[in-house]
């Protein structure tokens, strides 16, 4: 394929880039959604151009999340590779039981692989309300059987997407709205590294800043101010893959931070923010100097208004306050 | 200049807040550290504040009559010591701002560091690499934490042990050493007192002579105590929880002095001996003690202590009794003195040496420490009088 490697691209182009690749590579793969094919190509363009060039496998949807997901779990046990959109995540309640008890459960109740990818465009822009603006990563985390992958680069979002096509078990991929036309770089020097593995942005020795998605620019420009402001050194770790956790990658951080920070636009309530806490807590109790914490949206449902949307999300300002409140600890 | 904020201290165990009573000085007056600022009033007594660094009192945030919790702010000093002991957010490695410019707020962070024992909260991490260095926490009291409210991090430890590591060199304790240690800070944390009184040895010396196993001042020491003891044992007894054990056996130990330590070996029912025969058990564990021979005592370590560090030509000190010692009766150098004699109304060259007696103050008090020591004093002056 014609992929300019060398120019930057934005993170839905790299999107983009990547499904093209798959449709060329593989004729298992094909694209399903609402308003997929031309000449809208997705709600966010995603698929632009894919179907004039698959006439045959990319394909239009009823707006039917439930009948989106089901058609690609019964394609995927069938052999097949689909990739599903849906325009919001927010959307993808109406699909929880196929994604749940079927292509999650899938493996286990009829011994076969159910190969799916769940395109999920997550996450908050200001003026975005509240049912256009969730993070869901926290519902489908919790039953087995699903792989949840959240890019935060434009490299993460090409070659992740490619991964996840490839992975024989159904892959959530959280796409951040947010990151679409603002993350732009180029292909050609971007690693790429394994599906499951968490990544070290900055190196630093005084405190572990985790997090995912957007949010991982978020504790990068905290950091920064953290080094600038108070000589302190954070670490920002890329989570990447939400499950399954990449723990050692954290535990070998805390090893050298003894300080644990997870940051996300999610809400707080059992997520994956808590779930990283508990598995350090649990198995790394002697890494820790100071007690976990982690800052999450606040739990309520996601505000239009800019002023409350800023005192929703968690921002840099409240990164480096919680961070220096922990290395003063 | 630092702005640092008065807190209300903790007052004791059971105190967790006070009330305001008189403010001692006003917002705007230059105070000296140490300086009275306030007085509060707690459910038993009224306590002074004093100022933590010489400073300007700022805003007073608690004025007379205020309920304030332990930990609270009470008022803010502008102060540019640089080395404060009150318990505030100072003394982090980083060039962090002063707590002004941050929300004093309770986060629960602070409320756990606060809430804690001696050396606040010990991190995890801390109880990790204590265990990996073989430490307890007898060996924190080495450092001054820097974390909130003092807390001591691991980077702390760490930074201490990066400091022995380039100013001293290790050499292992070994074990009579650590046995000595744990001895010693156990038996520290009890109220300890001491009484003194003078003896004449005249007659103790030339008593000695008149027995053929030359008993040395100690034997005399063991046998004095043994008899005070069995005479008035209130001091020999041991306090658990609400009950005071009485001992029901005379078994004494010896100090003994040996390189690098010291020994303790335990003489059981030291009242059933006689002057000759103690003469011969102490001369044999003194034998014992410096070949390293000596057989454990088990369970058994004895009611009290006799020291002489008299033979070491110090003429008076307060060993620490071992814990489950409630005395230790210490025997001073004997030196010649002068002595008024008013029979002759002239000054005589005696032979006479301070004894000590260091008590458990819980169990007894200074009543019955100078009973004890008075009645020993008489017993010394009149080896006859003992069996």
């Amino acid at each position: 394929m014609n992929i300019p490697m060398s120019e930057p691209i934005t993170y839905l182009e790299a999107i983009r880039h990547a499904q093209t690749d798959c449709l060329h590579t593989d004729e298992r793969v094909f694209i399903y959604g609402e308003d997929v094919e031309d000449p809208l190509g997705g709600a966010f363009k995603a698929t632009k151009g894919l179907s004039t060039r698959y006439p045959e496998r990319v394909l239009n949807a009823p707006i039917s999340e439930d009948a989106i997901a089901g058609m690609a779990v019964g394609a995927a046990l069938d052999g097949m590779r689909p990739i599903i959109e849906f325009q919001f995540a927010d959307f993808a309640i109406l699909a929880f039981n196929q994604l749940a008890n079927h292509a999650g459960a899938g493996a286990w109740r009829h011994g076969q692989p159910c190969p799916l990818v769940a395109r999920l465009p997550v996450g908050g822009t200001p003026g975005g309300g509240p049912f256009h603006s969730q993070m869901v990563e926290n519902w489908l985390t919790t039953p087995p059987g699903l792989i949840s992958v959240a890019p935060a680069t434009v490299s993460d979002a090409y070659h992740m997407l490619k991964q996840a096509v490839r992975c024989d078990d159904p892959v959530m991929f959280y796409e951040h709205k947010a990151l679409y036309f603002h993350q732009r770089a180029s292909l050609s020097n971007a690693p790429e590294y394994p599906l499951g593995r968490a990544v070290v942005r900055r190196q630093g020795q005084d405190i572990s800043l985790v997090s995912y998605s957007a949010m991982v620019w978020d504790a990068l420009s905290a950091a920064e101010q953290l080094a600038r402001d108070y000589q302190i050194e954070a670490e920002v770790i890329d989570l990447r893959c939400l499950k399954p956790l990449d723990m050692n990658t954290l535990y070998d951080s805390l090893e050298h931070t003894g300080r644990l920070l997870v940051c996300t636009e999610a809400w707080p309530y059992a997520g994956v923010s808590a779930e990283v806490i508990a598995q350090v807590s649990s198995q790394a109790f002697h890494l820790l100097d100071a007690p976990p914490r982690r800052l999450n949206a606040k739990d309520v449902p996601v505000p239009f208004h800019p002023h409350l949307w800023n005192a929703y999300r968690p921002n840099t300002a409240d990164i480096v306050q919680a961070a220096l409140d922990l290395v003063r600890f | 200049m630092q702005k640092i904020p008065i807190l209300l201290p903790r007052l004791g165990e059971a105190v967790a807040e006070a009330t305001v009573q008189t403010w001692l000085c006003q917002s705007g007056d230059t105070v000296a550290k140490d300086q009275d600022l306030l007085e509060v009033e707690t459910e038993k007594s009224i306590i002074a504040i004093p100022a933590p660094a010489a400073g300007v009192l700022l805003d007073i945030d608690k004025p007379a009559g205020s309920r304030c919790q332990v930990n609270e702010v009470l008022a803010w000093l502008h102060s540019n010591e640089s080395d404060v002991v009150q318990p505030v957010d100072s003394g982090s490695p980083h060039a962090a701002p002063t707590p002004t410019e941050t929300s004093p707020t309770h986060t629960p962070t602070a409320s756990l560091a606060s809430n804690s024992g001696r050396h606040g909260f010990l991190s995890p991490r801390l109880r990790a690499l204590m265990q990996e260095q073989g430490l307890t926490e007898l060996d924190l009291h080495l450092l001054r934490g820097s974390g909130q409210h003092g807390r001591i991090k691991a980077d702390d430890l760490t930074q201490l042990l990066e400091h022995l590591q380039s100013h001293y060199e290790p050499h292992p304790a070994g074990m009579l050493r650590q046995a000595v240690a744990d001895s010693m800070s156990r038996s520290w944390n009890r109220p300890l007192a001491t009484v003194s009184s003078a003896v004449k040895m005249d007659a103790l010396l030339a008593h000695r002579k008149t027995l053929p196993e030359r008993p040395s001042a100690s034997v005399y020491a063991l046998s004095t105590l043994a008899q005070a003891l069995k005479e008035d044992g209130r001091i020999a007894k041991l306090l658990l929880g609400d009950q005071l054990w009485q001992a029901q056996q005379i078994d004494l130990a010896l100090a003994i002095d040996v390189d690098n330590g010291i020994y303790n070996p335990v003489i059981q029912s030291v009242d059933a001996y006689s002057l000759g025969e103690l003469a011969v058990e102490v001369k044999r564990l003194i034998a014992q003690a410096h070949e390293r021979q000596l057989p454990s005592n088990g369970h058994n370590t004895g009611i009290a202590t006799v020291s002489n560090y008299g033979s070491l030509g110090i003429t008076w000190a307060t060993p620490l009794p071992p814990p489950g010692h409630s005395c230790l009766l210490g025997l001073g150098a004997v030196r010649r003195q002068p002595d008024w004699h008013p029979a002759t109304q002239s000054w005589q060259c005696i032979r006479a040496c301070e004894i000590t007696l260091t008590f458990d103050h819980r169990i007894a008090d200074g009543g019955t420490a100078a009973r004890l020591i008075h009645r020993i004093v008489h017993l010394l002056e009149h080896p006859d009088l003992l069996s």
